[in-house]
């Protein structure tokens, strides 16, 4: 079962071993090449990858991707979810990446979610990027969801990376109607993360939910740049975007929905919180709309601010330490996003990290 | 008990409390009385250790400690307890959690054994019905939403949750139908024993018909001015505040 590519890294083979024993679904990308005998694919998901011409989607790329502007041809992957899935336990996708000698490198993955599919995928990244130099990764996700599809999605990173590591993930994603999506992304690592965002509701009743939570120390930055369009009737879609800044961390949050003038019945709403622990971190948050239909309902708000003092003093006066008393805040703060999460493993494993990272116990 | 001797304290270089003396002793309950302004929540606040306040002369002793130095929360750890005139709102955190996380950090403090979690969650109900409150309340943000009365209601829940020794209600009858008043003050009463003491804060006669107090203090322009006991209470109903100065 093992691969012939050496995984000698502990914490990439602990953090597959535990996957691979507790679940009965997942995809393993190893190197950028989709590893099919190490992989269990479960029935209705079906992987493509363009590579020296075998197993190519070149069809799908010009036909139900054709909305997609950028991507590298090379190692090209398309992960496909019949309408037949109804997958209860999440769909893993891994991305293990021991690449020493490269120093730029780029992925395009192609997300096909069919009519009617229902589907939970947690995708993680675990790179052994302290060891090799200074990395750059333009990651190109491209997801389509078909009439009545259902996903939910969950994306954090692995614990290996360099504070000069640099992430560009230029995400695309169109939904036809009746679809609906909710995206998980959390952020608590170093280096430096760029997240171009761009959703195309095309259908109308689709729903779009994006949601991130971050906690950032050190020198990290994570930016946002996010489009939504509402380019149908009766369409929602919620930008719920919340961060920690210690240290001299930094975000920039940019935020445009647009409303088509036929996109009637439009609901949306966006929302950028943030709360800065220092004195040298910084947060921009720019969220803007441009609204041409008038039958809609578009709400905004963004806050950057601080741990509130007479909240932190009513926890002391009930015996609640400061240390501690901050974490029970930050976690209030960010449960609009944590108690969104349905998978309990997920939920988990990011509250112990978030605690971690804080240094109470809980 | 407690302790306070010739207090004087200020907030940005302005001095609230000029010289307060105060001797609380286990089993009593003190009211202390005044007009606005004349330091009562000052003296609330750095009892319980807020330091937006500078103690500028004399001292707070609690059993025999000297509290100037020690912070908020090991005062509460140590048996001290506020219930806040204004409780602040803390979305996201749920009074279960609350409850839970502060009776834990009480209980390692003292070295006692932790609770169990059915344990805790049977004297959380038994103090909510103590209270007539739903226990819906649980699964809420602290505060968030809350109505007046049920912001002091799940105040003088945490009091019964944690047992102080010395519990301080700074009007707490402020913004309380009287309804809700009757279920405090039944709640404060049940709680009362020889080994705890209560100083209640207040502008009104009407809670301490209710919480009968052994000592009444009639506070002005930060310094205690008169003490005596119930019928001082009754006296400055009858004559305001004139009327009991000496």
């Amino acid at each position: 079962m093992e691969s012939q590519s050496n995984l000698d890294i502990d914490n990439m083979e602990n953090i597959l071993h535990s996957i691979m024993q507790e679940s009965n679904a997942y995809l393993i990308i190893k190197n950028g090449i989709f590893d099919f005998e190490l992989s269990n694919i479960p029935n209705g998901v079906n992987v493509f990858q363009e590579c020296s011409g075998k197993d190519s989607f070149a069809d799908i790329l010009a036909n139900e991707f054709e909305f997609v502007t950028k991507y590298n041809q090379n190692n090209s992957l398309l992960i496909e979810c019949d309408s037949s899935l109804s997958l209860i336990e999440p769909l893993y996708i891994l991305f293990l990446d021991k690449n020493p000698g490269a120093q730029q490198k780029s992925y395009s993955n192609f997300y096909l979610i069919r009519e009617g599919a229902q589907v939970t995928i947690i995708e993680k990244q675990i790179a052994d990027l302290k060891t090799t130099k200074k990395q750059e990764l333009n990651i190109f996700s491209n997801w389509f969801l078909e009439n009545n599809a259902t996903l939910t999605y969950y994306s954090h990173e692995s614990n290996n990376k360099r504070p000069d590591c640099s992430i560009n993930n230029n995400i695309m994603i169109r939904q036809m109607g009746n679809s609906s999506a909710s995206f998980f992304w959390f952020y608590w690592e170093d280096g430096i993360t760029s997240n171009d965002i761009e959703v195309s509701l095309d259908g109308e009743f689709a729903a779009c939910n994006l949601y991130s939570a971050s906690l950032l120390l050190n020198s990290t930055v994570v930016n946002h740049n996010i489009r939504m369009n509402h380019n149908s009737a009766n369409c929602e879609s919620k930008q719920v975007y919340k961060g920690v800044f210690n240290d001299n961390s930094r975000s920039n949050f940019n935020s445009l929905v647009y409303v088509n003038k036929h996109a009637q019945k439009t609901s949306s709403i966006q929302q950028n919180n943030n709360i800065i622990l220092s004195d040298y971190a910084s947060v921009k948050s720019n969220p803007q709309l441009e609204i041409f239909a008038d039958d809609v309902k578009c709400a905004h708000g963004s806050t950057v601010g601080q741990i509130d003092p007479k909240a932190l003093f009513y926890l002391q006066s009930r015996g609640i330490g400061k240390e501690l008393g901050t974490a029970m805040l930050l976690r209030g703060f960010l449960s609009d996003v944590i108690d969104e999460v349905v998978d309990l493993k997920l939920k988990d494993l990011v509250l112990n990290k978030f605690y971690k990272l804080l240094k109470v116990n809980h | 008990m407690l302790k306070i001797e010739n207090l004087k304290c200020s907030i940005n270089e302005s001095p609230v409390l000029k010289g307060l003396n105060l001797n609380v002793k286990p089993g009593e309950v003190h009211a202390i009385m005044g007009p606005n302004g004349s330091g009562k929540s000052t003296l609330a606040s750095v009892i319980t250790g807020n330091d937006n306040y500078d103690v500028d002369d004399g001292d707070i002793n609690f059993n025999n400690q000297s509290i100037l130095d020690i912070s908020p929360e090991e005062r509460a750890q140590m048996g001290i307890f506020m219930s806040f005139q204004y409780p602040v709102e803390i979305p996201g955190v749920s009074v279960s959690n609350f409850i839970k996380t502060a009776v834990a950090e009480q209980r390692k403090f003292r070295k006692e054994e932790p609770i169990s979690s059915s344990e805790l969650l049977k004297s959380m109900k038994d103090n909510l019905e103590l209270l007539k409150m739903d226990s819906s309340f649980l699964s809420r943000s602290m505060n968030e939403g809350f109505s007046g009365g049920e912001k002091k209601r799940n105040e003088i829940f945490q009091l019964a949750m944690l047992k102080p020794k010395l519990a301080i209600l700074d009007e707490t009858d402020s913004g309380l139908d009287i309804d809700a008043l009757k279920i405090v003050a039944s709640g404060v009463n049940s709680l009362r024993s020889a080994e705890n003491s209560f100083i209640i804060i207040t502008h009104y006669q009407r809670l301490l018909d209710y919480i009968s107090p052994d000592y009444v203090h009639i506070l002005s322009d930060g310094k205690i001015i008169n003490s005596g006991d119930a019928r001082l209470a009754l006296k400055l109903e009858k004559e305001g505040y004139n009327g009991v100065t000496k």
